[in-house]
This record gives C-alpha cells, sequence and structure tokens, in this order.
C-alpha cells in the first residue's frame, strides 16, 4: 500500500504546509493510499514507512527559492541535497532519518518528498498567501506521483 | 580553531545530539584551563511569566510544551505541585498508572540519549547514520527500545508528544485491564533487548575520569524515585520538596540565558540518572541490580561516561516496574479524584529523565496562578557540566585541538542536556592562549 506522510506544525505558520497539503489529499485519492499527519520525529517516520513499497513525504522547507517554489526529491537513490529538511525541534529530523533507515536498510523501495518553500515559520495559525497558492498544484502533483 | 604560541582556541559552533540550541567556549593559557563557559543561547521562554494568571488545571498541559522530549515530567512536576497546594493526594492504581506513564517517558528519552545521541562517541563516529553503517543490530534494538517507550506514553497519555490524558487529580480516562495485552509482549521483549544493550555498552571505552560530586536525587522510602519523596545528595541533603528554596538558589550568569542552580554554601551538583542509582541503588529490584553488576557497575558509580549505563540500567528498571504495575493492575473506579482549588502555594519535584525537576506554585482562592518557579535538571547541571570540562581538559591537553574538542563534547552529552528545557539551554569553542 502507497503511503502518503504530510509533516509539520499546525501552529508553525508555513510549517504546517505539509499538513495542510495532505489534508486537501485524502479527499483527492482513493483507499489504496494511507495518509498519516505526523511532526517529523525521525524515529517515528522510520517505523511508519518500515515495510512499505511507496512512500511519499510531504514538508515544508526553507531555502533560498521563493515562497510556494515546490521541490521533489527521490531520496531512495540519493541524499536530500546538503542540509535540506535537517532543521527539526526534535534531534533526529527527517534528513537524518532517512539517511538512519538507508544505513538500516529500512528505506521503503521508492521514497519521494515533496518540499514546499515557506515563508514564515513563527508561532501562527494559516499559510502565507505565496504558500497556500501552491497547495492545490503540490497536491495535484503528490496524487499523480501515488496513482503512477 | 585558532593557536597562537602557547595558545590554542578551539570553537564548535553549535553542538550537535542535544536538544535546543548552546554553545561552550574553553579557553586554554599556557597549557592550563582559563575559562570555560557553557553558553546557552536559546531565547528564554517566559514560561514561568505567562503562567501568571491561568488556572491551576492548565499548568500541566501549558508546561509540558517546554520539552518534547520530556513532556511527562512537567506534567507530574506540576500536578504534584497544585495537588500539594490544594491539599490532596493521589493513590493506589491512579498514582500506579503515573510511575508507568513516567516509565515510558525514561525508556523513550534514555533510549534516544543511549543509541542515538551518546553511543556514536565511544566509538569514534559522527553521529548515529554513521555508526548504523556498523553496527545496525544495536542502533535497530535501539529504534525498538525507544519505541516502546514511546507506546507507553502513547497508550496512557493519549499521545507521545506532548500527552493529552494527564490532569490534575489524576487522568482524563483510564485504561482496561484487558486494554495492557499488546503492550505487556512489547515490554518483555524489551527486557530482554536492554539486557543485550548492557552487554553491547560495557565494552565500549570509557575514559578514567571522576570527581567529588554531590549527587541529588528524590529519595523514597521504599521506591526507586519517579514522582515522591525527600531531596537528599551524597553530602548530607536531605530536605522535604518545600524546601528547596533555602537549600538550592539559582544565579544569574552573564554569558548564557539558563540560570545556574547551586547549593548554598556548597556549590554545583549533579541531578540525574548517575545521581538516582547512587542514591538510590538499594530501592532497584534485585534482577535489575544483578544486571546492573553483569554490566560491571558497583552500588555507586562516579565516572560520567559510564552515565550510558546506567541509564541503560534505568530503562531495564522502567520495564520491570512497568510489568509490576500493569500485572497488578485494577481499573480505579474514577479517572481522578476531586480536586477543588484555595488560595495557595505548592511544591513538587519530580525525576525528569535527565533528573529532579521542581516546579513552585502560589495560586490564589479561584486557583489562578499568582507566581511560578520551574528549575529544570539541565539548568541545574550547567555548572556541573562546566567543572567537569575544567577537570577533563588538563588531562586530555595532548590531544589535538579536533579530539580535545570532540572528547568536550561527549563529556557535556553525559548529562544528556536538554537545552529547550533550561531556557524555558549548544556550539563549542575552545581557546587556546
Amino acid at each position: 500500500m502507497t503511503m502518503v506522510i504530510g509533516i509539520g506544525n499546525d501552529f508553525g505558520s508555513d510549517d504546517a504546509a505539509g499538513l495542510i497539503a495532505v489534508q486537501h489529499l485524502r479527499g483527492v485519492v482513493g483507499n489504496h493510499v494511507r495518509i498519516l499527519e505526523q511532526s517529523g520525529d525521525g524515529t517515528q517516520l522510520i517505523e511508519s514507512w518500515k515495510n512499505r513499497e511507496k512512500v511519499v513525504l510531504i514538508d515544508a522547507a526553507l531555502s533560498d527559492k521563493a515562497p510556494g517554489t515546490i521541490h521533489r526529491f527521490e531520496v531512495d537513490t540519493f541524499p536530500l541535497p546538503g542540509k535540506f529538511l535537517c532543521y527539526s525541534t526534535h534531534q533526529l529530523g527527517v534528513s537524518e532519518a532517512i539517511e538512519l533507515a538507508r544505513a538500516l536498510k529500512q528505506l521503503p523501495r521508492s521514497l519521494i518528498v515533496f518540499a514546499i518553500e515557506g515563508k514564515y515559520f513563527g508561532p501562527g495559525k494559516g499559510l502565507s498567501p505565496e504558500v497556500a497558492q501552491s497547495i492545490p498544484v503540490l497536491v495535484d502533483q503528490v496524487k499523480r506521483e501515488v496513482e503512477k | 580553531m585558532s593557536k597562537a604560541k602557547n595558545s590554542r582556541t578551539l570553537k564548535v559552533d553549535v553542538l550537535a545530539r542535544v536538544e535546543g540550541e548552546g554553545a561552550l567556549y574553553v579557553k586554554i593559557q599556557e597549557n592550563k584551563v582559563a575559562d570555560v563557559q557553557l553558553k546557552i543561547f536559546e531565547p528564554p521562554r517566559f514560561f514561568e511569566a505567562f503562567l501568571r494568571g491561568r488556572a491551576y488545571t492548565e499548568v500541566p498541559d501549558i508546561t509540558a510544551r517546554i520539552c518534547g522530549i520530556c513532556p511527562i515530567a512537567y506534567m507530574m512536576s506540576a500536578c504534584h505541585a497544585m495537588e500539594n497546594a490544594i491539599g490532596i493526594k493521589v493513590e493506589g492504581q491512579l498514582r500506579e498508572l503515573r510511575r508507568l506513564i513516567y516509565c515510558g517517558e525514561w525508556i523513550e528519552s534514555h533510549g534516544l540519549h543511549v543509541f542515538m545521541l551518546h553511543a556514536p562517541d565511544f566509538l569514534g563516529y559522527e553521529d548515529a547514520i554513521q555508526m548504523a553503517k556498523d553496527h545496525q543490530d544495536i542502533v535497530n534494538l535501539g529504534l525498538q527500545l525507544k519505541k516502546v517507550g514511546n507506546e507507553i506514553v502513547s497508550f496512557l497519555g493519549g499521545r507521545e508528544i506532548h500527552p493529552i490524558n494527564v490532569r490534575v487529580g489524576g487522568f482524563y480516562k483510564v485504561p482496561r485491564k484487558s486494554d495492557f495485552k499488546l503492550l505487556v509482549e512489547k515490554i518483555k521483549w524489551a527486557q530482554d533487548a536492554s539486557l543485550e544493550a548492557l552487554e553491547w555498552l560495557k565494552k565500549l571505552p570509557f575514559p578514567d575520569f571522576e570527581q567529588d560530586y554531590e549527587f541529588v536525587s528524590l529519595r523514597h522510602s521504599e521506591e526507586y524515585p519517579f514522582n515522591e519523596g525527600r531531596l537528599v545528595s551524597s553530602k548530607g541533603l536531605d530536605i522535604a520538596i518545600s524546601e528547596f528554596g533555602n537549600h538550592i538558589v539559582e544565579e544569574h550568569v552573564s554569558y548564557t540565558h539558563a540560570l545556574h542552580s547551586v547549593i548554598k554554601g556548597r556549590g554545583s551538583y549533579f541531578t540525574g540518572p548517575l545521581a538516582r542509582y547512587n542514591l538510590n541503588f538499594d530501592r532497584l529490584p534485585p534482577e535489575v541490580k544483578e544486571a546492573a553488576r553483569s554490566a560491571g557497575l558497583g552500588a555507586t558509580c562516579r565516572n560520567p561516561f559510564k552515565s550510558i549505563i546506567v541509564r541503560t540500567v534505568e530503562i531495564l528498571y522502567a520495564l520491570t516496574e512497568a510489568i509490576r504495575i500493569i500485572e497488578n493492575y485494577e481499573q480505579p473506579s474514577q479517572p481522578a479524584i476531586k480536586a477543588p482549588p484555595c488560595k495557595a502555594v505548592g511544591y513538587g519535584c519530580t525525576e525528569a529523565p535527565r533528573g529532579s525537576l521542581y516546579h513552585r506554585y502560589r495560586i490564589d482562592c479561584a486557583g489562578n496562578v499568582l507566581d511560578a518557579n520551574i528549575v529544570p535538571p539541565t539548568a541545574q547541571n550547567q555548572k556541573q557540566i562546566e567543572k567537569d570540562l575544567w577537570e577533563f581538559i588538563p588531562s586530555h591537553m595532548n590531544l589535538s585541538d579536533e579530539k580535545l574538542t570532540r572528547q568536550c563534547e561527549q563529556a557535556i552529552r553525559n548529562y544528556d542536556p536538554c537545552i529547550s528545557c533550561a531556557t524555558h539551554f549548544l556550539q563549542l569553542k575552545i581557546e587556546r592562549v
């Protein structure tokens, strides 16, 4: 069964983008896709994707691209670039979880990461307009990914 | 990193594998340590200030947000302080369930620190990811152990991080006896796994290092301490929790956002698993004592690097205690006892994974918080961590800057510092002049 994991913090403004994207995804993909919302704790991620064939992660990102920009990485073959998604309030973030699972041979056969560029990550509810505008595009890309 | 004549400067700008943001600065002059500063630059979080005006019933859930690793500790210290204030005592099966959820937090927190954060130091790996390439089995075992802790917390707390089922007076909902079945199997597996981990850990290379520490922890008349007891030390402190402020003072230090704690007239002290073990070895069940001995520990252990073994002994203890509680469990008729407010001051101190966590609250007759004081274990250990480095560095001066820096970080991680808690607290910089 395919799994999509949205990662973020509901109270961290644009950090909620991954959670909001999977909430939208729920209505547009079939029951063959299992959808989870998580905080990004690496050990929990590894446990969730264990023995899965195909997993998609959606998280917010902060690099030098314009807010709302959508990134796509096939991390079953290569690590996430540089310091992407390495920041976490937990000791083991998304990037570390992927590499730890690779070392432990516990990566899904296919692991795709979608990261949406955020603008503001301070305390608060709601997405920046640029990020909110990109959510339907992101949802559509993930839908096509899981239906491949 | 810089070197002038007779001088060395080692810098680590952001300390890895600790919870939160901080740094260490070490200055070495004429081959002698001239300064050690543990700097906690994670911004102050003003929890004590914004608790004012909030209801006594909200405090466990608000203070749980201080830490994603040890929310249960905050909830428990807050509950006990409030219950102390309003004059009620949670006993029987509700008290047992509190011990059980605390078992889960110790297993989860210690599991993460022992296998993911601290073990790589002993074998010279950059991190757990590098260690996992050569030691796949032990890293896997560590992850599974941690998971058992998470499952206990979410079973009783409603979710793993920032649980929602703990309240002043008890819980919102309590499990049926039959609900524990699946959990028991996993806990029994974890007991065997922790014994296996002890066999692996005892073979690690440990630096020969110890100091004349004053260990401080709770001590209970019968139990290895979680929620209750007097605060005692290896140098004669023996006080009720309400006397905490008369004996332990917090000091502002200019270079850090976290307050330093000292025992009046004596100075720094050491709280956490090593302190608990040394002051409460006699309270461990025989099978856990035996496992500790098999892992090379005596009834006392003064080498902070061996805290990695002690933490694992505490994991085994928490698993053993969890089984005991589950086997004797009878569902209480009510999930909580009545907890009406009154104008009062309350004190609570429980044993967080990193050490004693003290709370004091003054509430009005409606139960609103008038003022609050929270003293987390990492803040209490800060001064002791600096003292360890003052003593550790001189005997390791022959090491390269890189190796010395790495060993200093390892020495800091002996305390499993939680910077987020301490600021409610790492970068490392060593300067040789």
